[in-house]
């Protein structure tokens, strides 16, 4: 009983949260709407989302410990790449939740009591976001980024989540190697976006209709 | 009236005077890069509002004034088919395209479901209603495209280079389309580069050259194509592909090569031809090892039965898209990428100076212009010296001039090192300039083999 | 589903639920390939979880059968644990795979609209829909080029080489593609307040089944309140 309550305290918890960041932001005359630019290349992002995270699945990423780590790596990587692309409030909100719903349509099946995880781990980028100025431009703006989600994510997943959802009850030193495995491989993939956003700023400030 | 970019120091439309009275069809021609889709954009509003810059000068298009007006307004007047049919479908079924529009513009539900069925029947696509998108030919997707920009209520039809990446087949029933719809009442702007067959069918040729309309009005004729037939092959020579009676299938799908046999000899320059799906990309994909027969013999540069990674540095694959192959920072990187990796001696400057690319040598791979990146990225491959040469379409998407120059460059480096060149392509003049054999496909089997 | 799955605990019960999720699926009757990709996809979750579960358990008692490591040993509750773990996730993976193999995603993306998500949010993901398998043959046909090239391999030190060659190219093709599909919707009047042209109802099936579902579901609940809930098989208050 008591995980039931705590679930439904994060789902409520989350729509405070929401609610202050929609105030704050709109105090502050940040939001803006997407042009259909920005969505039709927020779409293609979560498309690479898919494809890029595949080549990885390999050898290490079975070892339950490390599947974290693994997984990470790409996923931040694109995430923060979409983000440079994108400098928007909302922009993270865009490409984790709808990667998540992008997963669910292509076959897990749309399981709205997910959508609390996706919303949780979006905010808390879009609130280091409003808080640092959506440009991503140094390291260690980047970083931060990155390494909330992690953070956020892999525990909000394997303290409130799995337990409620799943009755999957981990030993506390488990859920500690899972969340720093998780930040550990998100910093990497940051590292990653940081090394590769130049090229791509180039690559597309180049090309042409 | 006059237009630039606002990124570019020229003007890319200067001093057009030009009018179209309803009804007619107008072919736009000219170079690529001349202006002729700056034109288009200029019509449909893009210019100024989607890509900025200013316009000069007056323009009215149905009594309306593209600068004041914003796009969704024109867009009820004004359609635009663009070159690339992947690019403008957005649903997932045909019916739910068509109605894309419709719905921006917030009819009433009833009303388009009418527009929807109407639009359906004018381009022949009822049957095709419930249909994945995924599953249509080039031809049909344009179609759509069309078919869309009529429900929306569109008088007015502007094609940018519709049929430049569609085969005969699709191009064919693209223009038969247009025409009903010309004697329907509508008025079509076209811009192209491929003019065959068009004569008959348009009204007036407007000819855009850099910017500017050229003064004669005549049909523009094609000048004869700098071919050079391949010089033959070395008689009695091991063969360098060999293949017997080979199938090829994708997972859970029907054979796309049947029983195929061929043989292939050092030195052969060999054109592809055949209908899309008739099996020409699948062929080149085995002959580069990205695809294994499930049946068959296939000795490849002495291999059997090669994978990809057994062919590295023997066989080169040149895609239809150039950006797909491209990924170093500068010019001259791009080509050292493939021998520096394999340990192979490589001059990147004798290949620079052959395409006319010296003086890009340090500048970033994508700041050039479609026709030079195609000839990079050919570069690219020829510098790792393969003993076969595979060309995906290489004719697609250039204009003539920009396709002769880099068909004359392959021939010429292959002959050079005696490899053997392997194309596909619609363009029946292309096999004729450049193959010293053509082999025809269809459904999978090879219908013709001649020497040319 | 997802509620029940919940409540309801004891490996007996979920089995059964389990296999009440298959009946549909027996009913769609999906093609082979599928099946065999669920089918391993199920065996793998299974024993994924049970030897997770096995080594990390973190309830008290535990009967150890392996030790490893000093500290990490397989215990049996936990491999039990495991099995029961798994059957709830495949029963809630089961009923939602199925919603999503048998209606179109179109018809789910309108659905989702209708719970008022974000119009521009739903135009997002059909875009996405629509172009994932081109993106695939494109990051196919980049590998492809790169291999050819001479930049395969094995080892760690690659992947994050390759996957540098690979999203470059690939995020600038697909650039330009946003920017074409961009150009394109502008031209046909986009705007986020769309008015859909087909609306959604539920059919006699749809009635059907929502009746069904609420049958199970009160079953569930009274089965739990007897005594066969998660907190009684888990052994904790």
């Amino acid at each position: 009983m008591m995980l039931l309550w705590l679930y439904v305290g994060s789902v409520l918890g989350l729509l405070a949260a929401i609610g202050g960041v929609v105030v704050a932001g709109v105090r502050r005359r940040a939001f803006q709407p997407f042009t259909t630019l920005e969505l039709a290349t927020a779409a293609l992002l979560i498309c690479l989302l898919h494809v890029a995270v595949v080549p990885w699945q390999i050898g290490l990423a079975k070892v339950p410990g490390l599947d974290a780590l693994v997984f990470s790596i790409p996923y931040t990587a694109i995430v923060l790449l979409g983000l440079r692309l994108v400098p928007k409030p909302g922009t993270a909100t865009l490409l984790i939740c709808g990667q998540g719903l992008f997963g669910q349509l292509l076959g897990r099946g749309i399981n709205p009591a997910w959508w609390p995880y996706y919303l949780w781990c979006a905010l808390a980028v879009e609130i280091l976001l409003l808080a640092v100025g959506s440009h991503l431009r140094t390291l260690a703006a980047m970083l931060a980024a990155g390494v909330i989600r992690g953070l956020l994510a892999y525990s909000y997943m394997y303290l409130i989540l799995a337990p409620f959802l799943w009755q999957q009850f981990y030993a506390p030193w488990y859920v500690g190697l899972k969340i720093v495995m998780g930040m550990i491989g998100c910093g990497i993939g940051t590292v990653l976006a940081w090394r590769l956003a130049p090229a791509i700023e180039k690559a597309t400030r180049q090309s042409s209709l | 009236m006059s237009y630039t970019y606002p990124d570019s120091a020229r003007p890319a439309l200067q001093g057009i005077n030009l009018a179209v009275p309803d009804g007619e069809w107008l072919l736009l021609a000219g170079p690529s890069g001349g202006g002729k889709s700056t034109l288009l954009y200029v019509l449909n509003g893009l210019v100024p509002h989607v890509l900025g810059g200013e316009v000069q000068g007056d323009i009215e298009v149905n009594g309306l004034v593209p600068a004041n007006v914003p796009v969704r307004e024109l867009s009820r007047q004004v359609g635009t088919v663009f070159q690339n049919p992947e690019a403008q479908l957005f649903m997932l079924r045909v019916g739910e395209d068509v109605a894309f529009g419709c719905e921006n513009l917030r009819f009433p539900p009833a009303e388009t479901q009418d527009r929807v069925e109407r639009a359906l029947t004018q381009l022949s696509l009822t049957s095709l209603r419930n249909r994945e998108v995924f599953s249509l030919s080039g031809g049909q997707k344009q179609r759509l495209a069309i078919a869309g920009a009529l429900a929306m209520g569109c008088r007015t039809l502007l094609l940018d280079e519709p049929t430049s990446d569609l085969d005969d087949a699709s191009r064919a029933e693209l223009l038969s389309a247009l025409r009903d719809l010309h004697r329907a009442g509508h008025t079509i702007l076209m811009a192209e580069h491929r003019l065959e067959g068009l004569e008959g069918l348009v009204d007036r040729v407007v000819t855009i050259h850099d910017g500017r309309i050229a003064p004669n009005g005549t049909f523009p004729t094609q000048g004869p194509l700098p071919g050079r037939r391949s010089a033959g092959y070395v008689a009695d020579s091991v063969p360098l592909v060999d293949l017997r009676d080979v199938t090829v299938a994708y997972p859970g799908r029907p054979p796309t090569l049947k029983n195929l046999s061929l043989c292939l000899r050092a030195g052969e320059v060999v054109a592809l031809l055949g209908p899309n799906g008739s099996g020409k990309t699948t062929l080149l994909k085995m002959l580069c090892g990205l695809l294994r027969p499930s049946r068959g013999q296939v000795l490849i540069a002495g291999k059997k039965r090669p994978s990809i990674s057994d062919l590295v540095g023997e066989v080169g694959f040149l895609f239809q898209n150039p950006d797909e192959q491209l990924f170093a920072d500068t010019v001259i990187e791009e080509i050292a990428f493939g021998p520096n990796n394999l340990s192979r001696p490589v001059e990147p400057d004798r290949y620079l100076e052959r395409l006319g690319l010296s003086r890009y040598r340090d500048d970033h791979p994508r700041s050039l212009s479609r026709g030079e990146r195609q000839r990079l990225a050919a570069a690219t491959v020829l510098a790792m010296r393969p003993k076969l040469i595979l060309l995906d379409e290489p004719t697609t998407g250039l204009d003539r001039h920009a396709w002769a120059v880099l068909m004359e460059f392959v021939v010429e480096e292959a002959a050079r090192s005696g490899a053997s060149v392997v194309f596909s392509t619609h363009h029946a003049e292309a096999a004729e300039a450049f193959a010293g054999r053509a082999l025809t496909l269809a459904e999978g089997k090879v219908v013709d083999d001649r020497l040319l | 589903m997802s509620l029940l799955a919940v409540v309801l605990g004891g490996p007996l019960v979920l089995g059964g639920l389990f296999a009440v999720t298959l009946v549909p699926w027996c009913l769609v009757r999906p093609p082979l390939a599928r099946l065999r990709l669920l089918l391993v996809l199920i065996g793998t979750t299974v024993v994924g979880t049970m030897i997770s579960q096995g080594f990390f358990y973190g309830f008290e008692p535990r009967t150890e059968i392996l030790t490893v490591l000093p500290g990490l040993s397989l215990c049996r509750e936990g491999v039990v644990y495991g099995v029961i773990v798994s059957l709830r996730l495949l029963s809630v993976l089961a009923a939602g795979a199925l919603v999503v193999f048998t209606t179109h995603s179109s018809d789910l993306i309108l659905a989702l609209g209708k719970l008022r998500v974000p119009n521009s949010f739903a135009f997002m993901l059909t875009l996405a829909l629509r172009f994932l398998p081109e993106t695939i043959e494109q990051g196919k046909r980049i590998l492809a080029a790169q291999q050819l090239r001479g930049a395969g391999g094995r080892g760690l030190l690659s992947v994050f080489r390759r996957f540098r060659l690979l999203v470059v190219p690939l995020l600038a093709v697909s650039l330009r593609s946003a920017r074409q599909v961009a150009l394109a919707a502008e031209v046909r009047a986009y705007s986020s307040n769309r008015v859909p042209s087909r609306d959604l109802r539920f059919a006699t099936a749809d009635w059907t089944v929502l009746a069904g579902l609420i049958l199970l579901t009160t079953l569930g609940l009274t089965a739990a309140a007897f005594g066969h809930g998660a907190a009684a098989a888990a052994g904790i208050q």
